[in-house]
């Protein structure tokens, strides 16, 4: 599945829902878009309820950690979060969530 | 009544839930966040029903359930293995009901019981939601929930709601770090719990909610000052109300109970005991520390000692652990150097490496490439490779000490240490394996 989304709708160092199943989250941090699956690998909260320093996103549940650029579980390594493709366009992008 | 353990009456029947009223727990570390020392005249035998949420001892008590009739119908929720279950019948109770999660269990005309197990895949607990013509309420106990769950217990409309707020495991109390990277670990955990308090309140919304389950209370001096509100990861409960104040979402009222306290359905709060603890903890700390001082030193010369094959239990104990679970080694890939502390004790190493498919898998020695590094007294050791004590209460207790290299948590060693079942590891990874590689 393809998510085509415009830029401006993203507002920066934001958590963004593009999409409910499969739970889609996308995030600018003023350089980079990054999508990547809404769900905490931990025990299923809602990612988008987490807070976000950094690039660094909080589950609010039970403090899971994810670093958002690569996915990456910070306090239990391999439970990491699947990221999406994003196709950077000149005003949109297109996330493939496969 | 303390910690997890909650007193439910309705109309003429009562239910218990979690009982854990005297004496400390985890291998004679933990007692009740109490501003006193229960006794046994303190502890309610006279109820319809026990619930017990999971086999850790701050829930799961054995010296407390010994006062207790064992015709008593007990629940526990249906877990992976039998061991919870088999270790509640060893207790001696004769009517041990098994429920699986959400399923509806009525106990009396006027009295329904859910239990819910928790959403975590390598460790088992489990919460309890009881519903009559009176009210509703739920008791979260330790159980980690999905958000989903909760939002199941959300429509089942709580009056009442007891969540935890308080973290209650050994990291990074028992790890080799430098003070300021303790302190600095151990508040950036009690800020997520306290946040997590917030977030299940939310997520139920209940009318009241009850900041429960306290963290561990240390009564002897090697760990007392892990107490400390100011330098420690254990929470007070006005530390949850002020998290809940500061996020100010209304619609739910935080109630501050102290054990022996009573709340009816509609919030109407008795208050029977001293007031729930703030931030005179530590004084309240040396002095019940110097109340049980005797006892305590009692019960620990009374766990015996290691035997003089201990080397050779370790070493059979893990060769089969690891030997039977080459999935669990795969994903562990790490070396362990373990050392039983003590008469008897000595230095091993557990080599857990992916590509090491045949054993041993022990040897005696040191090494300097360890990634985990574990020092336990070595009497406990020898409990714990004797089946006697789970690894689990015996790292819960915070008795010993850790370090690893580089510093990151290996979740599946401390699962294969959580229960090395064969079968339940294998169940464990078909899942995991699916969902992360």
């Amino acid at each position: 599945m393809d998510i085509i989304v415009k830029k401006q709708d993203i507002p920066k160092n934001k958590i963004i829902e593009l999409s409910k199943r499969p739970k889609v989250l996308v995030v600018f941090d003023g350089k980079n878009y990054y999508a990547f699956n809404g769900i905490c690998t931990h025990a299923k909260w809602p990612l988008d309820q987490g807070n976000l320093n950094e690039n660094i996103l909080t589950c609010v549940a039970h403090g899971y950690q994810f670093d958002i650029t690569n996915g990456d579980c910070l306090n239990n390594p391999g439970r990491d979060l699947k990221m999406y493709d994003i196709d950077n366009k000149d005003d949109e992008i297109i996330i493939t969530t496969g | 009544m303390g910690q997890a353990c909650t007193l439910i009456e309705i109309k003429e029947k009562i239910i218990l839930c979690d009982p854990w009223i005297v004496g400390p727990c985890n291998t004679n570390s933990w007692y009740p966040l109490n501003r006193r020392i229960h006794t046994k005249k303190d502890i309610p035998t006279d109820v319809d029903y026990i619930y017990i949420s999971h086999e850790h001892t701050d829930h799961f008590h054995s010296e407390t359930l010994k006062e207790f009739d064992k015709t008593i119908p007990v629940f526990i929720c249906k877990f992976p293995t039998d061991r919870f279950y088999n270790s509640v019948i060893k207790e001696g109770f004769k009517d041990v009901n098994v429920l699986n999660s959400w399923e509806k269990k009525t106990l009396d005309k006027n009295l329904e019981i859910t239990i819910i197990k928790n959403s975590e895949l390598m460790l088992e607990d489990s919460a309890i939601l009881i519903k009559s013509n009176e009210g509703t309420i739920f008791c979260q106990t330790d159980c980690g929930m999905s958000y989903e769950s909760l939002q199941r217990v959300r429509e089942a409309k709580p009056d009442l709601g007891f969540f935890k707020f308080g973290a209650a495991n050994w990291f990074p109390v028992v790890y080799n770090y430098e003070k300021d990277k303790k302190t600095a670990i151990c508040k950036k955990r009690k800020a997520n719990k306290l946040t997590g308090f917030v977030a299940y309140v939310k997520a139920v919304k209940p009318k009241y909610a009850i900041p429960y389950a306290g963290p561990p209370f240390f009564l002897h001096k090697p760990l007392i000052d892990a107490n400390d509100p100011n330098t420690g990861m254990f929470a007070s409960p006005d530390e949850a109300k002020k998290a809940w104040d500061e996020d100010s979402e209304s619609g739910t009222e935080i109630i501050l109970m102290a054990p022996s306290d009573e709340i009816s359905i509609n919030g109407e709060h008795t208050k029977n005991g001293q007031p729930v603890f703030s931030h005179e903890k530590m004084e309240i700390s040396h002095q019940l520390a110097e109340q049980v001082e005797n006892d305590l030193n009692q019960r620990w010369n009374d766990e015996g000692t290691a035997s003089k094959n201990l080397n050779y239990n370790i070493i059979d104990y893990f060769n089969k652990i690891i030997s039977e679970n080459p999935i669990a080694r795969r994903h562990i890939d790490i070396k362990v150097q373990f050392i039983a502390d003590g008469k008897n004790g000595g230095d091993f190493v557990l080599d857990f490496s992916k590509d090491r498919e045949n054993g041993p898998y022990v040897k005696e020695g040191r090494i300097n490439d360890w990634n985990y590094y574990m020092k336990i007294p070595a009497h406990l050791v020898q409990k714990a490779v004797n089946n006697e004590l789970l690894w689990e209460t015996l790292f819960l207790s915070c008795r010993w000490v850790a370090d690893r290299k580089p510093d990151k948590w290996n979740e599946h060693l401390m699962n294969l240490f959580y229960d090395p079942d064969p079968k339940r590891i294998q169940n464990i990874y078909k899942i995991y394996d699916k969902m992360f590689t």
